[in-house]
């Protein structure tokens, strides 16, 4: 193998990565609120795809996609994904150890 | 013969003979001043000029062309007829051949003995008078012997010329008369066939305009349909000159193919219900059924019968006076009705034969332009089998194509990997570690790019070993309420098997769930966790983390769930 070879395979590599890049849904972005409890949620959804999850004590960030016309996903900081669903104009996303938040959008 | 024009004798001019004379002269002239012909003039004379004269006998003959008028009074019949039968030789006798040009001359009065003892006349013949007519008739006329047997004297001779006179311009006045009857005749005869002939020549131009005016429209006709394309075009032109050359005011023409539903039609009429009962299955099956009862008379192909039958012509679909039947082919059969005729709108044989000649015109061209439209179609669809054919063709030819570029490449493939797999055994280790190194980066990018990237190097190497806690001793500090037990695993480990009451920290959802679940939680409460697997160890990261965000007292249990359970203690699953 060459090394002309080889860099036209990082370079098809690379094309490969990026047309593999999520798209961000507009109808997505916005601000919504949940209440659980005694906590009120704040999620905040840019179309930068960042985001913010925010409580009365702390102010999260992550990262946001929609692989489906009607599904969220939100990738934390250390690599996890909490997937959501958008349905009947709410968005319901389901917290392991703490259950399904629904969000109504502001 | 002695010709005695002046009658020589003695003279004795006795007035009351004279007197006489004049006197039968006037008779004689008023006897036969009335118009007569020349038979009844010679049978009024004859006494007239017998009686004065004192004659046993007189016989009058008047000859001409195409005439033989015999007269005679006191003559014996056996001589009359011999007169009679020698009446043209007779007449010969006494007139010498003279120019016909010439202005007839005065009656020649022929006297003497001579005559009595001549042959061709009557025996005692005293006097022969002969008179030219005109240019064609003469007459003869022969007196018999006088009753005292003494010749003619002057005054008798003058007597007898002017007698002889007044017959001759009786008979030329007679011969006139008869000329000019037989002329008015001829003429009243030649009026009635000139008349004739008139009407005659007016009949024949009459004939000859209708003629024309059907030459005309065939030509027209002809000539008209042959620029149509259309059958159904056709079929409206032509019943409007149907209706037009035989003064209809409403017809209608259908044409019915082998199928129910083919059919073309022309309908002019105030009723639109007759077309559509004309196009209809129903109309179809009553016309084809007047073709059945024709029979033999049923026509074939390109030709057209008339129906003459009225019952045949009323069941047909729509109202017709006029109906003809006419195929096509063998599928495509046809019928024409024509109704409302105008008034004095007859037809003749002639029309008839007009008809026919029409029909003819029509059958060919509607024929040509029907066979025209099968064409069409036939080409309409052998282009379009043609495209497929074409299509099909390229799809061939590029499929082919295709298959000789995957059988290149697929050569060019398997040329490549045989090369590179003989080159492999030549690869040098300058190679080797370029692959190597192109993997290692391709990876690094990759894990950092994606979120779900893992840490190349875990911390927990680095990081100081967490404060361990045995199993017993946990489960009493949570049964005593004092410590919060943590399962730092993924979610998926935890519902299949936890430690009752614990919290599900796992370090990929660590903000969230603790945000939720434990931010409000005394920084000074023990937290005890666990949860590691052979390859990871969640309990340190997640106490690592739970340090970091000033949780003094977090602990490890020893030996995780494995040694909670060994312990005896209860697990819910």
């Amino acid at each position: 193998m060459t090394l002309r070879t080889a860099l036209a395979c990082l370079l098809a590599l690379a094309l490969t990565l990026s047309a593999c890049a999520p798209d961000r849904e507009d109808h997505a972005t916005g601000r919504y609120t949940a209440a659980t409890g005694d906590t009120d949620i704040v999620l905040t959804l840019a179309e930068s795809g960042r985001g913010t999850w925010s409580t009365d004590t702390d102010e999260i960030t992550f990262k946001w996609s929609t692989p489906k016309a009607d599904h969220l996903w939100l990738h934390t900081r250390e690599g996890g994904v909490i997937q959501g669903r958008f349905n009947d104009g709410r968005l319901t996303i389901a917290l392991p150890g703490v259950g399904e938040l629904v969000f109504e959008r502001q | 013969m002695t010709a005695n024009p002046g009658l020589p004798g003695d003279r004795e001019p006795g007035t009351g003979r004279r007197l006489f004379h004049l006197k039968t002269l006037f008779e004689a002239a008023t006897e036969l001043s009335a118009p007569a012909d020349a038979g009844t003039t010679l049978r009024r004379f004859l006494p007239v000029a017998m009686g004065p004269l004192g004659l046993t006998f007189g016989l009058g003959i008047v000859l001409g062309p195409d005439r033989l008028d015999v007269e005679s009074l006191g003559l014996m019949p056996a001589d009359r007829e011999r007169c009679q039968g020698a009446g043209a030789e007779l007449a010969d006798r006494f007139f010498p051949e003279e120019p016909q040009a010439a202005a007839p001359p005065r009656p020649t009065v022929l006297t003497g003995p001579h005559l009595a003892s001549d042959p061709h006349l009557p025996a005692g013949t005293s006097a022969v008078v002969a008179m030219r007519l005109d240019q064609d008739s003469r007459a003869v006329l022969v007196l018999g012997p006088r009753l005292t047997g003494e010749s003619y004297g002057q005054d008798e001779a003058e007597l007898l010329q002017g007698l002889a006179d007044i017959l001759s311009t009786a008979l030329k006045r007679a011969c006139a008369d008869e000329r000019v009857h037989t002329l008015n005749a001829s003429l009243s005869e030649n009026n009635d066939r000139l008349r004739q002939a008139l009407e005659h020549m007016e009949q024949a131009r009459d004939e000859l305009d209708r003629q024309a005016f059907r030459l005309r429209t065939l030509f027209e006709t002809s000539l008209e349909l042959s620029s149509l394309n259309d059958p159904r075009a056709i079929l409206d032109a032509f019943l409007l000159t149907l209706m037009g050359t035989f003064g209809f005011s409403r017809g209608w023409i259908s044409l019915h193919g082998p199928q129910a539903g083919q059919a073309d039609t022309a309908y002019r009429g105030p009723d639109p219900g007759e077309m559509a009962a004309v196009a209809s299955p129903d109309g179809r099956e009553k016309i084809l059924a007047r073709f059945v009862e024709l029979k033999d008379r049923m026509p074939r192909a390109n030709q057209a019968e008339l129906l003459d039958d009225a019952d045949a012509v009323a069941a047909l679909p729509a109202r017709a006076d006029l109906a003809v039947l006419f195929s096509l082919d063998q599928d495509w059969h046809g019928a024409i009705g024509l109704a409302d005729p105008l008034p004095d709108q007859g037809m003749d044989p002639q029309g008839v034969q007009f008809l026919r000649s029409l029909l003819g015109i029509f059958i060919v061209t509607l024929g040509n332009a029907w066979h025209g439209r099968q064409v069409s179609q036939l080409n309409t669809a052998l282009s379009a089998r043609n495209e497929e054919l074409q299509a099909t063709l390229d799809a061939l030819t590029s499929a082919r194509e295709e298959v000789t570029v995957q059988t290149e490449a697929r050569e060019r493939i398997v040329g490549l990997v045989r090369g590179e797999v003989a080159r492999a055994w030549r690869a040098s280790w300058f190679d080797a570690c370029m692959m190597i190194l192109a993997g290692v980066v391709l990876g690094a990018l990759f894990n950092s790019a994606s979120p779900g990237g893992i840490e190349l190097v875990p911390k927990s190497l680095f990081a100081p070993p967490p404060a361990l806690i045995a199993a017993d001793e946990a489960r009493r500090m949570a049964e005593a309420g004092e410590a919060v037990i943590i399962d730092a695993r993924p979610a998926d480990f935890h519902r299949q098997e936890a430690i009752p009451g614990s919290v599900n920290l796992p370090k990929e959802l660590f903000d969230f769930v603790y945000s939720m679940k434990l931010a409000t939680l005394d920084p000074e409460t023990p937290l005890l966790v666990y949860g590691r697997t052979i390859s990871r160890h969640y309990d340190a990261d997640v106490a690592r983390e739970l340090k970091l965000l000033g949780h003094g007292n977090v602990l490890v249990i020893d030996g995780g769930l494995k040694a909670w359970e060994r312990a005896g203690y209860e697990v819910i699953r």
